[in-house]
């Protein structure tokens, strides 16, 4: 029998699993473990450029040899997500989860969904967690164990200091691009006139290591990063996987897709299935610790344990992007740079209301045919236009906060029947919506006057965000299918809630930090739990 | 008893051809063409039966000089047309090479020159529109 099995193999998992491997306790993940073999190694260690300027074979990874990196109709969930990444959404469950208003995404990859993620790792402030039953003072040391465990970079006390905090564990933040520079220069001279309008800007946080870090190399400046990880810079929780094998008390096994789970007198019994072998088999642990992201932790908890009708909350932080211009003619832009988020922006025009998050990201090494196709002109000229462009080209997205009402739920599809087909109603209500659409209007309004051209709005639909969280929220009470404050899932004596769904409120902040520092609490409560018992 | 589909339109390399001629006013590579190919297959085999579609790539790849003003044309009412995404394939194809650089690579000049080119090709773009839109309505619902 294991001491703690540990369901994924995501942010969270390998930040819940960290401390209790630590503790000395046999620690067993499960996952399914999907990976590129493909285009991976296809891809060279070289800066996007020079690959573009020399590799005969580069159709094969910036298209896929499927051509599934050629995007057609409107964009989707993962239109980000290079051919080298399509692993990344799916492939988790063999349940279906249907809805026509809800895009969900359930990882079945090796590190989850933060095998394909932006990086961006916002703290959550106590205004954040406002209606949470623990605060940002009981987080505090966890962010900073996982700081030191990912490598964040970022620069403390600049103008998102109310948003952010501080931090002591900050790698050297990475160098700012030309669109960047011009547009925080413009930023600083009207900077006064910018805070009395509620807009903060400054350099994101990001898992990103800027210089060599844990075995990593770091920060190649080569912008690469949507198509893959040679320079190991930004954090994948692979590497955490890695560093974990290194243990004798830690034991990865992949192709295993948890199924349910059953609670004996004295431990807890789990049912799993082989994917490549299509077997099922069995383990029993003295504790569960589920990480399977909030989608996929739900479904475990809804074949095992919640009845046949019942709703689980969802949350998702609705998002926007919109494709701007930046005129920053007259200066050669420079090449070494990466892809990641340049600016981070939290704009609150109204102190009582909640902020929204803006990223902002250059857009260059996603190829020019893909900006093409969104133009209402001609292909050719289109092309022509991007081209020139392209340069001074910048994409933000927008993310706003997400709270629970009853008309965002998941549930079984045909709950009368034994049948593995859920689905998710996701309705936000007039105010909501109202709210959402005048923030982002003031919003765009604010920003033109740092001089960049908004061109378009473009609405991925809900669930696009991919930042999924509150299916099992956390709370005080004893009220069925909630987590409590140490991770324990209500109602069970082994079961404990390692990610985001356990977050009862979504902030307009990306969620993982927060999410891999309420896994190593967790991870840490249980094994302190489990080494005095 | 099954039924016979019509044959496609062109050789998908011929196609090849023309649209690459369009696009960067050279022809394909035989490896460009082949992919180009290799696309029509597992993308397009179906679409090319539906009359509308089959009507405007007929039209198009016969008479090539009327390519600018159907690519303007469906890229405005069309744009999900078969035609359309035989385009973005072969932008994509032609792009994702070492062979046009000169064509795809991104500008980092930040030459005051750039808005003029823009507003050039604007320009053009916006009178092929002119006379595509009403061409390609006509073509395809002829």
């Amino acid at each position: 029998m294991k001491d703690v099995v540990v369901v994924g193999s995501g942010a969270s998992a390998v930040n819940a699993a960290w401390p209790l491997v630590e503790a000395g306790l046999d620690v067993l993940m499960l996952d399914i473990g999907l990976k590129d073999d493909v285009y991976t190694p296809l891809i060279p260690d070289k800066p996007f450029e020079e690959i573009r300027r020399t590799d005969p074979d580069q159709h094969r990874y910036f298209l896929g040899d499927l051509f599934q990196g050629v995007p057609f109709g409107d964009v989707r969930v993962g239109a980000q997500l290079t051919p080298g990444r399509g692993h990344v959404l799916g492939g988790a469950t063999r349940d279906m989860i249907l809805s026509d208003v809800f895009q969900a995404a359930v990882s079945g990859a090796l590190g989850g969904l933060a095998a394909g993620w932006g990086a961006v790792t916002p703290p959550f402030s106590d205004q954040d967690m406002e209606s949470w039953p623990i605060t940002r003072g009981d987080l505090e040391g966890h962010y900073t164990r996982v700081a030191e465990r990912v490598g964040i970079c970022g620069r403390s006390g600049d103008d998102l200091e109310p948003y952010l905090g501080e931090a002591g564990y900050l790698l050297p933040a990475p160098r700012a691009d030309s669109n960047a520079v011009w547009l925080m220069k413009r930023y600083r001279r009207r900077r006064q006139w910018f805070h009395q309008n509620g807009l903060r800007a400054g350099v994101p946080w990001m898992a990103l290591a800027t210089r060599p870090f844990r075995g990593r190399r770091g920060l190649k400046y080569y912008d690469m990063e949507f198509w893959s990880d040679k320079d190991e810079a930004v954090y994948r929780p692979v590497y955490t996987v890695n560093e974990l094998n290194k243990f004798a008390n830690f034991e990865y096994r992949g192709n295993a897709e948890v199924r349910r789970f059953s609670e004996e007198e004295a431990s807890v019994e789990l049912e799993a299935r082989d994917s490549e072998k299509e077997t099922s088999f069995n383990v029993e642990a003295s504790r569960l610790v589920l990480a399977a992201g909030a989608l996929g932790t739900a479904l475990i908890v809804g074949r095992s344990a919640a009845s046949p009708t019942y709703r689980f909350p969802v949350l998702s932080n609705p998002y926007t992007y919109y494709p701007m211009l930046v005129p920053s003619f007259g200066k050669r832009v420079r090449d070494r740079r990466h892809s990641l988020s340049q600016i981070l922006m939290y704009f609150q025009p109204d102190p009582d209301k909640a902020p929204l998050q803006a990223q902002m990201y250059s857009y260059r090494s996603l190829l020019t045919f893909k900006l093409a196709k969104e133009s209402p002109l001609a292909m050719k000229e289109s092309v022509e236009i991007m081209q020139a462009l392209q340069s001074h080209f910048a994409i933000i997205g927008v993310h706003h906060e997400d709270l629970p009402t009853s008309e965002k739920y998941l549930s079984r599809h045909m709950p009368d029947f034994d049948i593995n087909a859920w689905k998710i109603d996701y309705k936000r209500n007039d105010r909501e919506e109202r709210q959402r659409h005048e923030l982002e209007k003031r919003f765009i309004k604010t920003v033109r006057k740092m001089g960049w051209l908004p061109i378009r709005r473009i609405d991925p639909g809900d669930g696009a965000s991919i930042h999924y969280g509150g299916t099992l929220p956390m709370t005080s009470s004893d009220e069925s299918n909630r987590t409590q404050p140490d991770g324990r899932l209500n109602g069970s004596k082994f079961v404990y809630i390692a990610d985001g769904s356990a977050f009862p409120t979504l902030p307009a902040k990306g969620l993982t930090f927060t999410a891999m520092a309420w896994a190593d609490r967790v991870g840490t409560l249980l094994g302190s739990q489990l080494k005095s018992s | 008893m099954a039924t016979s589909l019509p044959n496609p339109l062109l050789d998908p390399t011929e196609e090849a051809e023309i649209l690459s001629l369009y696009l960067v006013g050279r022809p394909p590579t035989a490896e460009q063409a082949m992919r180009y190919a290799e696309a029509c297959r597992l993308y397009f085999f179906k679409d090319e039966h539906r009359s509308k579609e089959r009507r405007v790539c007929d039209f198009v790849f016969k008479r090539p000089w009327a390519l600018g003003f159907m690519d303007a044309g469906s890229a405005f009412c069309g744009r999900d047309s078969l035609l359309r995404r035989k385009l973005i394939f072969m932008a994509g194809i032609l792009e994702a090479d070492v062979t046009h650089l000169d064509k795809f690579l991104p500008d980092r000049s930040g030459s005051w020159i750039i808005p003029v080119r823009v507003a050039l090709a604007g320009m053009r773009g916006a009178l092929k529109t002119l006379v595509g839109v009403p061409l390609y309505l006509l073509v395809a619902r002829s």
